[in-house]
């Protein structure tokens, strides 16, 4: 079993090397996450600046806390998908899609492999960025809740690596690397990082529902600043539920883009 | 033991194309890119597959390397189905696309090759040994630890050649391996195409430099407009054409008796340098040639006949054509 993973740990080796010698890229990236959530903060503030009609509209009296949750998961999702299609990207045009496709090793496997150093950077900006949110839970509400909004984010990933997994084939097979931008923009709107979705018209709010990321933020910010543990389960297992369908989908349409890829040719 | 090491057998694909006619209009065109090639080549030797541009080499080997499915047809390498059994065809299989492509640029070409090895299931230290004996094998042994973005153009189709027997395939499939390198660069993989040859394996090699070809196939298939038009070792294929033989003579003499078989290339001190084609269908023989000068007078100085080369032969079974 673990001669089958040496492909994938190369993978990961050869990107953490290849992340390591690209300091100055890793920071930019480090940098601009924070810039992100900075600015995004900040119109926030601008936004929400009475605290009673910010409470009023979302339920949550802390404007901070609430866009700083919402805005550090959209940010590893994001991450996620952009490195997963620029992987694919790159690997495209440097001619190692061709080279990796040559070996026994699953293409799509390889894709998603590829981005858990760039996922586990994130993940430490991530931990950075939503501390105080963190520490503000353990004191007010426990370990349980704290616990219980990790798995959440843990089982809303597996959805994101599906997306990112389809948007690299779409990638790979139309030569169309903008289509993550595109994906990212519906991310962002549709998840409810900086406002309730409810404020969506309700075709949005329709499709927010079906998106994994949105349940995310939904059950993190229950658990994390209301400490609602009930309202965390129901989501959580909705989410469990949603990111199933997710799977299922995704296998099916990974082999309909891997049947085309060989088909077509990159 | 009996199987070809490489088999194509009524390869045909085709592609559409739009050509753009103005803004917004755009009529779509289907392409015949291979056009039921068949071809085999047997274990241990080189073989060549010649074509000008757009001929359908390359299609050709993404077919054969697992990477692109034929619309018809099927390719066999050692016997495996590269429609049905991809995943057994990579196994016995090396493969080189683009010989300055394929690999990280911030990795050593040491690293790179591991890294290769260890997809292909090779332990770290399998992979590591591997790697230094083919930098040994391909004389990169010195640079195994510089960065691959400063290798030379020459260095990386070297290391391409490395990176493809890696897992220690059978059959090896190299698409212009020297394609821009240097003299000096091109020399160095040839050799390395011969050494692999006499370490018993198969070799197949895409290319449109025809004495590159000469000097190293065993067998060549000349592919046009997506169909193989002749096929042979290099002797069978020049008996195949209508290429001719040049008669080369230095003639002293009266210009305006040269007989009209000769074209007169030029006159250097009162020395005429006369060049005549033999095809196997002319009713003339180099015997007849010779008599025809002596016989009008003119004194021949030299003559050498040279044998047609295999560019003649395949500019007399291509033509003219080139799609670039």
């Amino acid at each position: 079993m673990f001669r089958g993973l040496r492909p994938y740990l190369a993978i990961v080796e050869s990107q953490f090397r290849v992340i390591a010698r690209e300091v100055p890229e890793l920071i930019s990236i480090v940098l601009i996450v924070y810039m992100f959530i900075g600015v995004l903060y900040l119109g926030g503030r601008l936004i929400g600046s009475g605290n009673e009609l910010f409470s009023a509209a979302t339920g949550y009296d802390d404007p901070f806390r609430y866009q700083l949750v919402g805005v550090s998961i959209i940010a590893v999702s994001m991450v996620v998908l952009s490195s997963m299609s620029q992987f694919a990207n790159t690997e495209m045009l440097s001619g190692r899609i061709d080279s990796l496709s040559l070996t026994p090793v699953s293409v799509n496997i390889a894709i998603a492999v590829s981005s858990i150093p760039f996922l586990l950077a994130m993940l430490l900006v991530f931990g950075l960025s939503i501390s105080p949110v963190i520490a503000y839970a353990l004191s007010s509400y426990g370990f349980v809740s704290v616990v219980l909004s990790i798995a959440a984010l843990v089982v809303g990933m597996v959805p994101v690596f599906i997306f990112g997994v389809l948007i690299s084939m779409v990638v790979l097979v139309y030569k169309a690397p903008q289509i993550v931008n595109l994906v990212q923009a519906l991310f962002f709107i549709l998840s409810g990082a900086l406002y309730p979705i409810y404020v969506l018209p309700h075709i949005l709010r329709l499709a927010a529902g079906g998106l994994p990321i949105t349940h995310v933020i939904e059950v993190s910010r229950s658990l994390l600043l209301a400490g609602a543990l009930e309202d965390g389960f129901r989501g959580f297992y909705t989410l469990a539920t949603l990111s199933l369908v997710y799977v299922a989908l995704g296998y099916i349409l990974v082999r309909r883009f891997g049947s085309l890829l060989r088909y077509r040719g990159v | 033991m009996g199987r070809k090491a490489i088999e194509a057998v009524d390869l045909v694909k085709r592609y559409s194309t739009y050509i753009r006619l103005g803004l917004f209009r755009k009529v779509r065109r289907d392409v015949t890119a291979l056009d039921r090639v068949s071809f085999s080549v047997d274990r241990g030797s080189v073989f060549g597959l010649l074509g000008p541009n757009g001929a359908g080499k390359t299609t050709t080997v993404r077919i054969l390397s697992t990477l692109l499915l034929p619309d018809s047809g099927d390719g066999y390498i050692d016997g495996f189905s590269v429609t049905r059994e991809p995943d057994r065809v990579k196994r016995v299989l090396g493969v080189v696309l683009s010989v300055d492509k394929g690999f990280y640029g911030k990795l050593t070409g040491r690293e790179n090759l591991v890294y290769y090895g260890m997809l292909y299931g090779l332990s770290r230290s399998d992979s590591v040994r591997v790697a230094n004996d083919l930098l040994d094998l391909v004389g990169l042994s010195e640079s195994r630890d510089r960065l691959y973005e400063e290798y030379s153009l020459g260095m990386k189709a070297r290391l391409s050649i490395a990176k493809a027997l890696i897992h220690d395939p059978d059959v090896v499939i190299l698409d212009e391996p020297t394609l821009g390198l240097d003299p000096v660069s091109a020399r160095k993989i040839r050799s390395v195409i011969r050494d692999l040859s006499s370490r018993g394996k198969t070799v197949m090699v895409t290319t449109h430099n025809m004495w590159e070809a000469e000097v190293l196939c065993d067998r060549i298939a000349i592919i046009s407009s997506g169909r193989i038009i002749a096929q042979g070792s290099v002797d069978e294929l020049k008996r195949m054409s209508n290429a001719a033989r040049v008669v080369e003579a230095r003639v002293y003499g009266d210009p305006s008796r040269v007989p009209p078989q000769f074209v007169v290339e030029r006159v250097v001190d009162g020395i005429m340098y006369l060049k005549a084609s033999l095809t196997d269908s002319s009713d003339v023989s180099v015997d007849k040639l010779v008599s025809m000068l002596r016989d009008r007078g003119l004194k021949v100085l030299a003559l050498s006949v040279r044998e047609p080369s295999l560019e003649d032969v395949f500019i007399d079974l291509v033509g003219g054509e080139s799609v670039v």
